[in-house]
């Protein structure tokens, strides 16, 4: 074997400088090989929760609606052909094709949504997304259990290929919402043949026992290697998929760098600060917006941070500008609300700047002028590099603006981040949300009094109110007011501390075809094509 | 015939074992410069840090978002990081800090290991069966666990990365002085103290740990590389100092993560990391051959 | 013999138990629960979890249940974060990665560091013992985590040799990774070995047998090198499962899915089951490298034979 190892490496090293292009071999192959940032948790719809799984997700199975390769703002038939809503859309009605069938060969058909959706309602299963289908009418109701009837929820499938979704409350934007992965269905007999619908962790999900809808079905799963998925043959529009395999790598930041220089993949999940100036091959940048915002917690129940004056004070003395030209640079949009815009949709109230002389004169105003007397707090975050960069920005602009030189910055491996996230124990503490669909609801449901993701110990009962009065508007104009009514009370209040909207910064190889700016990154991977 | 003496008898002065020890070190030449590397390595980060504190060397916490990563010059010596501080002085500081946390988390393993082996190979029996068991089970246990889950336990700060370095470090001390314990415990000067109604403690710290000294120190010295290189790797996992303090192994993270696009940030910390831990080691070696006559034959 | 072997069975015995029970006192007592996502979950979802974790249970029967599953069952039970997996699966799958890269580099840091050491004995206080110390020390000082980056950059990036990141090739894959790990091992054997050498070169029969003529290359392979790394033997026992049960630093850079990154993940994402599993696989290693190597020693010196002697 060592022979043939040295012989290896002599040949390589004759092959001046021996660099055999494995990314282009497998583009030559069709095979798409795409870092994904991390392990999956898990390859069933309803038990994933993060970005990296949901990509996944995407390629393995299809919902009722799709995505659209080239704008989020707008819909794609997916298992449905069509779909209509009554006129206060509380009622929405899809209409399944009749061509849309699972790997196994199995037709798909609307009972097999209302299956999923039953499965991702029931308590048992405790899935952590199932806050998602809380549109459906009683869908809250069953999955905390006061509600043990699932033929009071409000989905139904009159025959197999109709299913009949009544909303809690008027969403004319429904559409939109199913396309999440927590919507995608399951097939029903693989997950009974290896436990009831609500075991968590059946073997259904692994290679050969798994059976899904998408473009691609599963091949391997290889834990810290890699998820390997197919073409799935049976796939209702499998002629317009090109791709032969598409493989998600769990690299971490650095590695997953290195990786791509070394030929090894077609496109990485991230890209970190100091490489995005590296000028190799500007053509591989890609730097887009995304629908996100960066921001930190405030713990309003904990003293200082009960005063508003603090919480302005603080967030005033920010050079957002300056941390996402210096510290991030990825062109982030330094932010002055808390929603993102949207272009030619909603757009928030212009409230925050920069203002360090506000900023003193707020903290004086609340009894620390100078920044005397300041009591120590934590800044918390999650150990991350790019986390703790900005907090030592902005550690060190409170010093200098504020004259506060007690902040201490606290990293925390992210169970224990979330932990104390969730029991309220923190000072202030790092966050990012990115949205689930497109519309503002997804960023202003959040500091909704009784949201589990709140967190803050802030509610107040006009915010609340507006959120509710927002949903019964005629119009989306209408309801953009009151969502923007809303934001209004939010920024005055201030329980959070915005940085800035997100962007996707990465780098993509050349032979990627297809591949849009999406605000939300949710790719429709039959459209992609490899051109070597 | 002459009744005064013809010479004077000169007096010789007396030599104690520490002297003879010291005076073998000298003649190592290698080893003894290392000592005087490291002593001038410790000033050197003194001196740069008062220094820094006076305002002659910049702060090395303070951001300077319009400078980064610059080259040597513009009054950055060696050039500034990727949040515009200046490198130099974080290197001196951060030595500050990682020659402390190698200091006091090796002193702290010291004092556990001893005392710990001292009372097992003492007291002997069952009771030095269970303690040396406790050891065995925490030997065969990956010292990074421990050290994550004690600290994310107590906290991240300077103080717990002590105590939970120290607490990982300190087993094969433990060991060593059992096993030196156990030969010494059967010598006659311990029976003795014992004849002369010496209580156990006084036994234990004034006759058997004094004695146990030689191997004692080599070990210390080759700890001290040992913990800060735990303490790099720490940094590594992200559970080391916490920003804006810095150390080598802090230092060298970020190095290493930049290094594509800025290699200094790696190579002058890295460098000064690996220097003092050849002299430490070197060190060792010399106090081995100095305090062990034996295996210094020739 | 026989009576050595039991016994010290049955200190292993003790000694696994102990591990077990340590790991799970510390993460009972660690703050954070392994339910956490990028999402926030729902108070009485999470206490779904648990009720089916059987978290819910008082510890000390959740501890004799892991005992049961351990001793009688060798079942690791299932792993808390990494949903659908078993922990017998996930080590089955990762320790091969692991050993193979950890083996290789056991081998290099043997193969270069002995000689290293030896020759560093022999010609001591000359040119050839300062070039070969400083070699070992070399390995030593220089952190794994400068190491790999630097080795990557250069001998994957800029030559093509090796690939930077990834275990896809068998054949090719571990070479890189197992030589940045071994570098460090190689240096504590050679200087352990000269160490061990240098001792064993001061013996009186040594001086004799070169009184009597004896070349020195016999002398050294045949007469002292035995004695020699007695030391280097004792050494090996912990340090062998240590190279062999996976470097969490050199997995991580590398991309590799090896034992090493399973460990630190459980215990970051307080992941009992699949931490106490990882724990105890690296455990048992320790254990039976530290008694073959308490073997060899038995071997090697015939001093310590029909002793009885004192070896805990």
């Amino acid at each position: 074997m060592m022979a043939r190892v040295f012989g290896w490496m002599m040949m390589a090293a004759l092959c001046g400088c021996g660099r055999t292009d494995y990314a282009h071999e497998m583009a030559k192959q069709g095979i798409l090989l795409l870092g994904n940032g991390s392990d999956p948790k898990a390859l069933d719809p309803q038990l994933v929760a993060a970005v990296g799984d949901a990509n996944i997700m995407r390629a393995l199975f299809e919902g009722l609606v799709a995505h659209d390769p080239v704008d989020d703002n707008r819909v794609e038939p997916g298992v449905a052909e069509r779909w209509e809503s009554n006129a206060d859309h509380t009622e929405w009605t899809f209409h399944l094709r009749d061509t849309a069938r699972w790997s196994n060969g199995d037709p798909v058909t609307a009972q097999d949504f209302v299956y999923s959706y039953q499965r991702m309602l029931e308590p048992n299963l405790a899935s952590p997304y199932a806050s998602m289908l809380y549109f459906l009418k009683g869908g809250q109701d069953y999955n905390e259990g006061k509600l043990t009837d699932f033929t009071q929820v409000g989905v139904k499938a009159p025959d197999d290929h109709t299913l009949v979704c009544t909303l809690e409350l008027p969403a004319a934007y429904f559409p939109h919402v199913v396309k999440h992965t927590s919507w995608l269905p399951v097939h029903r007999g693989t997950i009974e043949k290896f436990g009831t619908m609500t075991d968590r962790f059946t073997r259904w999900q692994r290679p050969g026992n798994h059976v899904s809808n998408g473009p691609f079905r599963l091949k391997s799963w290889r834990l810290y290697h890699s998820v390997v998925t197919e073409k799935n043959p049976l796939y209702w529009d499998a002629e317009k998929v090109t791709l032969r395999e598409v493989r998600f790598f769990p690299y971490d930041t650095y590695t997953e760098a290195r990786a791509f220089l070394g030929n090894r993949l077609h496109y990485t999940y991230t890209l970190p600060a100091e490489l995005i100036d590296r000028g190799e091959h500007p053509s591989w940048l890609r730097m887009e917006s995304y629908y996100g915002s960066y921001y930190y917690r405030y713990n309003t129940d904990r003293p200082p941070f009960n005063n508003p004056k603090v919480r302005h004070a603080l967030a005033l003395a920010i050079d957002r500008k300056a941390i996402v030209e210096s510290v991030t640079r990825a062109n982030q949009e330094p932010a002055y609300g808390f929603t993102p815009p949207a272009q030619g949709g909603y757009v928030p109230p212009r409230v925050l700047t920069f203002d360090p002389e506000r900023a003193r004169a707020l903290l004086a105003e609340a009894g620390y002028p100078g920044g005397e007397g300041f009591p120590g707090f934590a800044l918390l975050m999650n150990t991350s590099e790019a986390h703790r960069a900005i907090a030592e920005a902005m550690q060190d602009m409170w010093r200098r603006h504020l004259g506060i030189t007690t902040v201490r910055i606290e990293n925390r491996e992210w169970g224990t981040f979330q932990s104390n996230v969730i029991k309220q124990d923190y000072d202030v503490a790092r966050a990012g949300w990115i949205a689930d669909y497109l519309d503002p609801l997804t960023f202003l449901d959040l500091w909704r009094k009784d949201n589990s993701n709140n967190n803050t110990g802030w509610s107040n009962p006009n915010y609340d109110r507006l959120l509710a009065e927002a949903a019964v508007q005629p119009t989306t104009e209408a309801r953009f007011a009151k969502l923007r009514e809303a934001e209004s009370i939010l920024l005055a209040e201030l329980p959070v501390l915005p940085l800035y909207w997100y962007t996707r910064t990465y780098w993509l190889r050349p032979e990627v075809k297809n591949w849009n700016p999406l605000l939300l990154d949710h790719h429709n991977y039959k459209y992609l094509r490899l051109e070597p | 015939m002459n009744a005064e003496p013809q010479t004077q008898l000169e007096a010789v002065p007396g030599t104690s074992l520490g002297r003879d020890a010291w005076l073998r070190l000298k003649r190592n030449r290698l080893a003894f410069a290392c000592l005087w590397a490291l002593a001038a390595m410790v000033s050197v980060c003194l001196g740069g840090a008062l220094l820094s504190i006076a305002g002659v060397l910049p702060n090395p916490n303070e951001n300077h978002l319009d400078r980064i990563l610059a080259p040597p010059g513009h009054g950055y010596l060696l050039g500034s990081d990727a949040l515009g501080r200046d490198i130099f002085t974080r290197i001196l500081f951060g030595g500050l800090v990682s020659i402390a946390v190698g200091v006091v988390a090796t002193l702290v393993s010291t004092i556990i290991g001893v005392t710990y082996g001292a009372v097992a190979g003492y007291v002997g029996g069952k009771v030095d069966a269970v303690m040396m068991r406790f050891v065995d089970i925490l030997y065969a246990m990956p010292f990074v666990i421990l050290v994550i889950v004690l600290m994310s336990l107590f906290g991240m700060n300077l103080f717990w990365l002590f105590i939970a370095i120290g607490a990982v470090e300190w087993l094969t001390m433990a060991r060593i002085v059992r096993g030196q314990v156990l030969s010494l415990k059967k010598q006659e000067f311990i029976e003795a103290a014992r004849s002369l109604g010496l209580g156990h403690g006084s036994i234990i710290f004034r006759h058997l740990i004094p004695n146990c000294l030689g191997p004692v120190i080599v070990y210390t010295t080759l700890t001290v590389p040992s913990v800060m290189r735990l303490e790099a790797v720490l940094s590594f996992l992200g559970m080391g100092v916490q920003p804006p303090n810095s150390s080598w192994g802090t230092l060298i993270k970020e190095g290493a993560d930049r290094m594509t696009t800025s290699v200094g940030l790696l190579l002058f910390p890295a460098a000064v990391f690996a220097v003092t831990l050849f002299c430490l080691n070197f060190l060792g070696d010399g106090l081995r051959d100095a305090l062990d006559p034996r295996g210094a034959k020739d | 013999m026989f009576r050595f072997i039991l016994s010290r069975l049955a200190q292993s015995l003790v000694v696994l138990v102990g591990i077990l029970t340590l790991t799970f006192v510390l993460l009972k007592l660690a703050p954070g629960n392994p339910f956490a996502t990028e999402k926030n979950i729902p108070e009485h979802i999470v206490a779904n979890m648990r009720r089916y974790y059987g978290l819910d249970r008082p510890p000390v029967e959740q501890w004799a249940r892991m005992l049961g599953n351990y001793f009688l069952r060798f079942d690791g039970g299932e792993s808390f974060t990494k949903d659908g997996f078993t922990v017998n699966e996930i080590i089955a799958e990762s320790l091969p990665v692991s050993l193979l890269v950890g083996g290789a580099g056991l081998i290099l840091a043997l193969g270069l560091g002995v000689p290293l050491g030896v020759v560093a004995a022999a010609r001591r206080n000359q040119g050839a013992d300062y070039l070969a110390s400083s070699i070992a020390l070399a390995g030593i000082c220089l952190p794994t985590f400068v190491v790999a980056p630097l080795s990557i950059a250069f001998f994957a990036l800029k030559l093509g040799w090796f690939t930077p990141a990834g275990w896809e090739d068998l054949h090719v894959d571990w070479i890189l990774p197992s030589i940045v790990l071994g570098l460090f091992y190689m240096g504590y054997i050679a200087r352990i070995t000269r160490a061990g050498m240098l001792e064993a070169l001061s013996q009186d029969y040594v001086r004799t047998a070169m009184a009597k003529g004896l070349p020195e290359g016999r002398i050294l392979m045949v007469h002292t090198l035995r004695h020699g790394l007695l030391p280097l033997v004792s050494y090996l026992g912990p340090a062998v499962a240590g190279i062999l049960a996976g470097s969490f630093v050199v997995e991580t850079i590398f991309g590799l899915p090896g034992m090493g990154m399973h460990t630190v993940a459980a215990a970051r994402d307080r992941d009992l089951p699949l931490l106490t599993g990882a724990v105890m696989t690296y455990g048992g290693m320790v254990l039976i490298s530290n008694f073959l190597s308490d073997l060899a020693q038995y071997w090697m010196n015939p001093r310590m034979r029909g002793t009885g002697a004192d070896w805990s």
